[in-house]
């Protein structure tokens, strides 16, 4: 899992131009720049990190990092 | 049938009331509210009223037939046929006369523009019963079995002429498990009481303001356009958020919860805020209907990866968000009316919503707080106005907003405009007033400071009185003002 986090990091630093460490508690409130139009280029990034996909229902029905890297770990192809 | 008419509230509202509370169980309440709908319906479209039940019909199918693909493919196939069906509803009854006359204005040709009367309430009804298809089909919601609940869902007559938007999601277990009690009911008509009041008093008060303004014999002038697109600016937020109150109030009576519509947009810092605060569950809908599924598409990820290929980081991330955006504020505007100056004001604000997020707000940043609210604030006040100029203009688009710049007019202002506003100074202080949350702070701010010394039945007790009172008050108030005129349409009954 803490390896699954340290790839995220880099995802997030990515996708929002800034050091960001995200913990399972961290949702969009936390970032400045997480808005509805921002967190689909970052699911996009996140499926692209580790080549997997998600359904449309857990696109809009995240609540928080924790639960996006659970979806992570279950699914995950690399 | 207009929620704020004297038929409804005196007549229908306590029929249904009656009949819905007579009645002990569940499946003849929604009978009752049903049968009410479908006459609430029929009163304004007798004839139209068949499609509305064609379309319910057609959804219902649809879902079952989603729900009971085998096969990715066959669940795909279903959802599509269901999406294209309702579009092409849609098309035909809301967009063929403006297809051909813009298809006729490019080729010069003549071919006869159909004279199909949009039938009331399409633009919402369709959505949401497509929506029920698609969220079966993404597994949000089981397939309903039962016809005559999914038809309440999609004919109930709070929020089925001009929202909100309700989904089938937010009130799929309300379909079956209501609890309505005595202190529902009073909010529910405390809710109804402040929407009619905002309708009746504030919104037509605005309107006839805002028609004055702009049909003046005197001629255009800057600031009578100006003057009187502020007084639109009110009108249309007390008759939509007024009307999204009573639809919400209607709700709660029978024990359903709507989501909320509006958050007190004009206090908005900039466009993507005021898109977050007004008209919000047509945002919401636009944002898991169209913008992710156009974010999601293959030809979108093709794209990116080929712009991020090419070694165009930046633009891998910022392109794809622009294309969807441009495609959705273009449907977004070509939602509200089959005429070009809304897909104007879609793209206009599209445009603007573009430009603040790779642009302005990334400028605003390096400037102090306080200059950069100020900017922000002041601009965001012009922004707004200059686009309902382009939204009030479904005519002589281009000559109407010359007026606001002093093009075409017959200076910057004159007697008539100038008294005018004046004669309106104060309504236009009530209604700006009335549009920021300083009435709901004072009543907070009495209920944290006050009730907790009353003790809670006092101060529970107190609460009902209070709310009582403005009921009594705000019906008594609208009463009389609608005994005065007979007509008073709400501006969303068109789209």
């Amino acid at each position: 899992m803490n390896e699954i986090y340290e790839r995220l990091n880099k995802v997030f630093a990515d996708v929002f131009d800034e050091d960001i460490t995200v913990t399972a508690e961290t949702t969009a409130e936390d970032i400045e720049d997480w808005d509805s139009l921002t967190h689909i280029t970052l699911i996009s990034a996140i499926e692209d990190e580790f080549r997997m996909k998600f359904s449309m229902k857990e696109v809009v029905g995240m609540n928080n990092v924790g639960e996006l890297a659970d979806i992570v770990a279950s699914r995950r192809k690399r | 049938m207009v929620f704020s008419s004297l038929f409804f509230v005196y007549i229908f509202l306590p029929l249904l009331l009656i009949f819905y509370f007579a009645i002990k169980k569940d499946a003849w309440r929604r009978g009752v509210l049903l049968v009410f709908s479908l006459v609430f319906y029929a009163w304004g479209e007798p004839v139209y009223i068949l499609l509305m039940l064609f379309s319910a019909l057609i959804n219902y199918v649809f879902g079952l037939l989603v729900g009971a693909g085998k096969t990715p493919a066959a669940r795909k196939a279903a959802v599509a046929g269901g999406v294209v069906l309702n579009l092409a509803m849609l098309g035909v009854f809301k967009y063929a006369g403006f297809a051909v006359e813009s298809l006729n204005a490019v080729t010069g040709l003549s071919i006869p523009v159909p004279a199909i009367v949009l039938p009331l309430g399409i633009s919402f009804y369709t959505f949401q019963a497509m929506t029920y298809v698609i969220d079966v089909y993404r597994e949000n919601c089981a397939p309903q079995r039962s016809f005559p609940r999914l038809l309440l869902f999609i004919t109930f007559f709070p929020q089925l002429v001009a929202g909100p938007i309700v989904r089938y999601t937010d009130i799929e277990d309300q379909l079956e498990n209501r609890r309505v009690t005595a202190k529902q009911i009073n909010d529910g008509l405390y809710r109804f009481a402040i929407g009619m009041g905002k309708k009746v008093v504030l919104a037509n008060t605005c309107a006839l303001a805002a028609d004055n303004l702009f049909a003046s014999t005197a001629g255009p002038t800057v600031l009578s356009s100006w003057g009187g697109i502020l007084f639109y600016a009110m009108q249309i937020y007390f008759d939509f958020s007024g009307y999204s109150d009573m639809a919400i109030g209607l709700g709660k009576m029978f024990g359903f919860t709507f989501p909320e519509n509006f958050d007190y947009p004009y206090i908005s810092k900039n466009v993507t805020e005021y898109w977050r605060r007004w008209h919000m569950t047509l945002g919401g809908w636009f944002r898991d209907y169209l913008f992710y599924p156009v974010m999601r598409s293959k030809l979108i990820s093709k794209l990116t990866k080929a712009l991020k290929k090419s070694g165009h980081k930046t633009a891998a991330k910022n392109i794809p968000t622009i294309i969807a955006l441009t495609v959705v504020w273009f449907s977004t505007g070509l939602w509200h009316g089959a005429s070009w100056n809304y897909v104007l004001w879609g793209i206009y604000y599209g445009a603007w919503l573009i430009l603040e997020k790779f642009v302005l707000d990334k400028a605003y940043k390096r400037i102090p707080a306080l200059l950069s609210n100020i900017i922000q604030h002041v601009s965001f006040i012009f922004i707004t106005l200059f686009g309902f100029a382009i939204f009030y203009n479904e005519t002589n688009l281009f000559t109407k907003l010359g007026h606001f710049f002093g093009i075409g007019t017959t200076g910057f202002t004159n007697v008539y405009a100038e008294s005018m506003i004046y004669e309106n100074g104060v309504l236009l202080i009530v209604a700006l007033i009335c549009s920021t949350p300083l009435a709901k702070m004072l009543m907070d701010l009495v209920r944290k400071k006050l009730y907790p010394k009353m003790g809670e039945e006092t101060a529970y007790t107190v609460d009902r009185l209070i709310k009582t009172a403005v009921i009594f008050a705000l019906f008594a108030l609208c009463t009389v003002r609608l005994v005065g005129d007979s007509y008073n349409p709400f501006i969303y009954f068109k789209f």
